[in-house]
Order: C-alpha cells, then structure tokens, then sequence
C-alpha cells in the first residue's frame, strides 16, 4: 500500500443530522408505512415473546386441522386394508374435510383472531397519542383508517385464504384435488374468494366494534359476545324451526353460508327424518358432496327427479322461506314406508342481503365514529 | 429548504374555537414570522389548540388560517410533510424503541424505508439519545422522551417545527441542553420553530419572537426584542446616596422607583418628548455632580414576565 493511496481512500462521513433533499414519498408512502407497521405489531414481529402468543395460537389453530387432513390424504394414498377390497382411499374420503366445511373447523380460530387482531390495531392509537400523531402527517383520518383495515384484512386473510389454499395444495399433490386443470383453476378462484369474504366480514364487524371503544378488551370481548352470541340464538330458533329470517343475523353463521355459496353450494341448517308412507316423498341421498366429483345417487322413487346439484333442486326457490321439504330421502320402498330426510336451507339472497347490509352498517359505524372523533392531543 | 424571506409562515386572522359551551380562542389574530417563535400563554389559554388547529387536527370554528402558504384544514400531504410535531404528551407506545418509533414517524411523513432508518438515527443522535435509540419508550425518563419526540419531530427535515412544552418534566441541566437544541434547529439548520411554553424565561431565551396568548385572543405579538422596548426608561444601581440620586431626580420632573441601591428612571407624562439618550445623558450627569459610587447606568430593559403580567391585569 502506498503512502498516496491513504488520502484518495479515507473520508471524513459525516454522520451527524442534516437537511434531507431525497425524494418524498407522499401520502401513499405513509399508508404503506401504516400498513407493515401494524401488519408487524399485530403478529408481534420485533416484539417480545408475548406479543408473539395470540397470533401464532390462532394460525396454530388454523392451519393444524389442514396438516391433519393432507395428512390423511398421505397415509391414505400408502395404505391398502387387509382383506378387503377397499383401498385406503376409499376409507379416507368421508374423513377429509374439503374446502367449504373446513371453515366450519377453523371458525373458532377466525373469530379469536378478529377478536384480536381488528382492536389491537385501532384501539391503542386512540388511547395512547399516537392518532394525533398520525393525523398530524400527511395521512387523514380516512386514509389512516384505509390503512389499517387492510392490514387487518391482510392478516385476517392468514387464517381465512390460506389453509383452505394450502389444503387445494395438499390434496393436489395426493390426488384428491379437483379433477382437471379448469376446476382447479375454479376452486383457487372460490378458495381466494370465499377466504376474502369471510375475512372482510370478521375484519369490518371487528373494526366498527372497536371504532366505539378505546379499550381493546371491551372491543375484543363485544365482538366474541356478539358472534358467538347470535351464532348461538340463531342456531337455537332455526332449529326449533323458528323463522328463517333470523340466520341473517346471525354473526357466526353467516360468513359460512355465503363461503357455500361461493362454492355453489347450500349449507343444510338442520336434518330431520321422518317416515312417510310408501307414497309419500322420497328422493336421493344426498350426502354432502365434494367438490370435483360426482355426488352418488342412490336409488330413486318413482315420481321424483335425481338430485342434480342441491341448489337447483326443486323446493329449494326463496319463496318458501327455506324450509324445503324432502330435499332427500332413502328409498326403502320394499318396507311400505320411506325415511325422508328433509333440511332446511337459507335462501341465497338472504345470505347475500344480509352479508352486504352487515358489511354497510359496519362501514357506517366506522365513519360515523371516526368523523366525530375529536381529536385532543 | 427554507427561504430566508420574512414572508410570514403562519398567518391567521379571528380565530375562534370552543368545545360546547367551552370558548377557547375567541377571534385571535396570529403572524409567525421565521425564526424560533414562542407561544406563551397561561395553562388552559388555548396553546395547544391553537396549535391543533394549525396542524389540522380540527378545524376552527370561524376564521382563517395559512401555514406554509396552505390552510391546514385543506392542506394536501406536501404541506403536511414539511411539518414536525412534538406533542404536549408522554402518551406513546411503550414497547416501541425508540429507533422503530422514529423511522415510522419519518416514513409517516414521506421518507422512503430506505432512508428513514438512516435519518432515525441521525435525528436521536442529535438528540443525545444515540446510545440509547434501542429502548423501548416504556422504560425511558420523562427528559429521554422528551428528547425522543424532539427527534420524531424533525427527522422528516421539516420546513416547520411545532413543539409542545418540550421542556415539560426536565430538570434545569436537561432543560438547557434542549433549548440550545432547539436554538440550533433554526441557527444551524434554518428551520422555523413554534414553541408552545407556559415558562417565560425559556421563552424569552430560545425566541426571536413571541406570541401571548390570553383570553382567548393574541394579545401581544412580535419581536422579543421590540416588546421589552415598549416600557422605555434608564436603570441606575449606585451603592450609596439612593435616596439623594432619587430625589435629586424627582425634582428635574423624573419619574422614579427605588428599591434599595437600584432606581428606575422613566419619563413622567409631562416629558415624554425627552429622548432616550437625552435621559441617559441627564442621570449620568447629575450621579457624576453629586458624586456617588456607580454599579450600573444602561437602558432599561422590561423583562418578559412584566409584559406577561401587564396582559393578564
């Protein structure tokens, strides 16, 4: 090294503060900024251990059922059972829960996580200084809060797109995914649908709840109270055949049937049995059938069309308030009566009338919040 | 970078505010020249509404207001961008380090990530809070938070620094380095401070102009210098012969204090023609003839707290 090269190579930085003349970013910048910020803080990133807990018990809770299920879709594929015809496969099927239901097995983690997640990213920016902060930038009250909701979406989309999409994923590789390249395509498209609509449903009730109060916990239990809640009521009248209009208000079910209805499907609310005699209704099985395969059609009575698909099954029309009679039944003709098996069923346009009055009311007790906000310090 | 104009950056004319029945700013009328301004008021006169209002964070009820040429209520993110706050509260995330606190604050403000992480740091260095840029703002002193928000404030390189009582809760060794801190933002980097304070030294030492507020109106407005004009008089300390020096004075139409050794010479209603130097002239003139040991013979200079304490009579 020689002694000119020192000066050429050594500098004086400066590290000290000074005027800044780079670019500026604007207002879309500050909500991007939001945004990770938040999506960080919720899932305890950069944070201590226990703010790491909630989030990682809820995509626990979400995501092992789905293992669990592609596992057995594994086991399945290697297993053949002694002395009988039937393959591994076979006996695996009625155990896998296809995309649909498998809401029904994680709901319980989507609605602690909205719990969670919706108050924890509004409700301390209200109690602490922080808001004021934020509306003192470039940000207002509307594109602050445009920020935040996706960032609760995003998260909330974790445990609501993302198993079912792992799961398509999974089976897939197992062989019992849908069949064909166009279904498939089909199913990523209800998959990704039906996981945004349940999520902006829990983010959107979860975020006006806490837009009322400043306090996480009474945001976080008022929301559990008010899904479980009328997921409880509704369920207690629909099945002792109250009213059908009460599903629509009913915060844990809701999101389900319209997740059924995205994948073309009904959801049954309760199954009777009944007996009639050898004239009465009788029809098909239908047992819930999986996406991708033919359902199979036991045999039917004279009289009664094989069931084709449960949403275009006679009796299923809006007109008659839901309760559909004899939908399906087992044929035992040769014993002089049938068992009818009959469901009752919430339209779809309640489902959707509902799902988007739910989704403007609690838009509007956002923006009603918020604009008479006042903002002290 | 700021202009050095003398255009105004903040004009605002019959301000009003009031939460219910609650009159807070009663049609006050407000020019912030550039500079390091002081907001003085009385607890409860309406600083940090005031400044609220220019911030945006809620709008007046009647009035109009200009920051940095745009009303705030309507100003679009580039305004808002070239203005730091610092607020009046300790109220902020507490498991947040500092570090993080005051990158998101900067990116907030129109920094990209890439930079924001460089200017965070630089800002807490410049602070004193380098070392401990770290830590989470839970565990850190009132003093190390203020220094913090100060940091927060001026890390997005803004064109306008509003800071509210940023000496609140600091012992008097803090309190300096924050004041020269603050006197360094305009000398060194040429940014316009708007210091909200209810301690008037502070005030009349960090300030080249001031503001006061009472009753819900800008009662006094200008340079510091000028307003502790407005009382003009002589100031003589002698160690002995007070009492001749005052009555010796009293009968050439002077008005005077005494207190002790020290008298304050002003001009009676009769001589207000008599000019400053001609004042001086006479008091040095007459201590020389009666020969009395001098200490001090200058201008008088009112202090801040007598106009403070004249507004509110």
């Amino acid at each position: 090294m020689s002694e000119e090269a020192a000066p050429t190579t050594t500098r004086i930085m400066d590290r000290g503060y000074r005027r800044y003349v780079g670019e500026r970013l604007g207002i879309r910048g500050a909500q991007r900024s939001v945004y990770r910020y938040t999506l960080q803080r919720v899932l305890g990133i950069h944070r201590m251990f226990r703010f790491k807990l909630l989030p990682m018990l809820a995509i626990g809770i979400a995501y092992v059922p789905m293992l669990v299920f592609v596992g057995i879709a594994v086991i399945s594929n290697q297993v053949q059972v002694p002395g009988r015809l039937v393959s591994g496969r076979a006996l695996a099927d009625p155990l896998l829960k296809y995309y649909p239901d498998y809401y029904g097995t994680i709901i319980a983690a989507i609605v602690l996580f909205a719990a969670f997640v919706a108050p924890e990213v509004l409700c301390p920016d209200r109690r602490t200084g922080m808001l004021g902060l934020y509306l003192a930038s470039p940000l207002n009250r509307w594109s602050y809060l445009a920020a935040k909701a996706a960032a609760v979406l995003t998260v909330m989309a974790m445990v609501t797109v993302g198993p079912p999409l792992v799961l398509l994923i999974g089976y897939s590789t197992q062989g019992f995914g849908p069949a064909g390249l166009a279904e498939w395509m089909r199913t990523l498209g209800r998959i990704l649908a039906a996981g945004l609509a349940v999520g902006l449903f829990h983010t959107m009730i979860a975020l006006a709840l806490s837009s009322i109060t400043s306090r996480r916990a009474a945001a976080s239990a008022a929301f559990v109270v008010l899904v479980v809640g009328t997921g409880a009521l509704g369920g207690l009248v629909l099945a002792n055949h109250g009213p059908i209009g009460v599903a629509s208000a009913d915060l844990l079910t809701l999101p389900q049937e319209a997740v059924y209805r995205v994948f073309g499907r009904r959801h049954d609310i309760a199954w009777e049995y009944r007996e009639t005699d050898a004239n009465g209704g009788s029809g098909v099985v239908q047992p819930p059938f999986f996406e991708g395969r033919p359902a199979f059609t036991a045999t039917t009575s004279p009289g009664t069309s094989p069931g084709t698909s449960p949403g275009t099954s006679p009796g299923t029309s809006p007109g008659t308030d839901g309760a559909d009679p004899a939908l399906g039944g087992i044929d035992l003709g040769g014993l002089g009566f049938n068992v009818v098996e009959s469901c009752r069923v919430v339209p779809t346009s309640y489902v959707y009338f509902a799902f988007a009055g739910w989704m403007v009311l609690a838009f509007g007790i956002v923006v009603f919040n918020y604009r008479r906000l006042q903002v002290t310090r | 970078m700021a202009a050095p104009t003398d255009r105004p950056i903040i004009v605002g004319s019959a301000i009003s505010k009031s939460y219910g029945t609650n009159v807070v700013l009663d049609g006050a009328d407000l020019i912030v020249r550039p500079g390091v301004t002081g907001l003085l008021g009385a607890n409860g006169t309406g600083k940090t509404t005031m400044l609220g209002l220019l911030l945006g964070l809620h709008r007046c009820d009647s009035g109009t207001m200009e920051v940095l040429g745009h009303d705030p209520a309507t100003a679009g993110p580039e305004v808002r961008a070239r203005i730091g706050y610092s607020p009046e509260h300790q109220n902020l995330p507490p498991d947040l380090p500092a570090t993080d606190f005051v990158r998101h604050m900067a990116e907030i403000h129109g920094i990209p990530p890439a930079d924001a992480l460089g200017r965070a740091s630089d800002a807490l260095w410049f602070v004193g809070m380098g070392e401990e840029r770290l830590r989470p703002l839970g565990t850190m002193s009132t003093g190390q938070r203020q220094r913090v928000k100060l940091a927060m404030a001026i890390a997005h390189d803004p064109d306008l620094v509003m800071l509210d009582e940023p000496t609140d809760g600091l012992d008097p060794t803090q309190r300096e380095v924050m004041l020269d801190l603050i006197r360094r933002l305009s000398s060194d980097f040429g940014m316009n401070v708007l210091l909200s304070s209810h301690l008037l030294d502070e005030v009349e030492r960090t300030c080249t102009d001031v503001i006061i507020l009472s009753n819900g109106r800008v009662e006094v407005s200008g340079a510091i210098d000028e307003i502790r004009g407005v009382g003009r008089g002589i100031t003589v300390d002698v160690d002995e012969g007070a009492m001749e020096l005052a009555g010796a004075l009293r009968t050439r139409g002077f008005e005077v204090e005494l207190d002790v050794g020290r008298l304050i010479v002003t001009r009676s209603e009769t001589q207000s023609a008599v000019a400053q130097d001609d004042m001086l002239r006479t008091v040095r003139d007459l201590v020389a003839d009666m020969g009395l040991p001098i200490r001090r013979l200058q201008a008088r200079t009112v202090s801040l707290e007598e106009v403070f304490l004249r507004v509110g009579e």
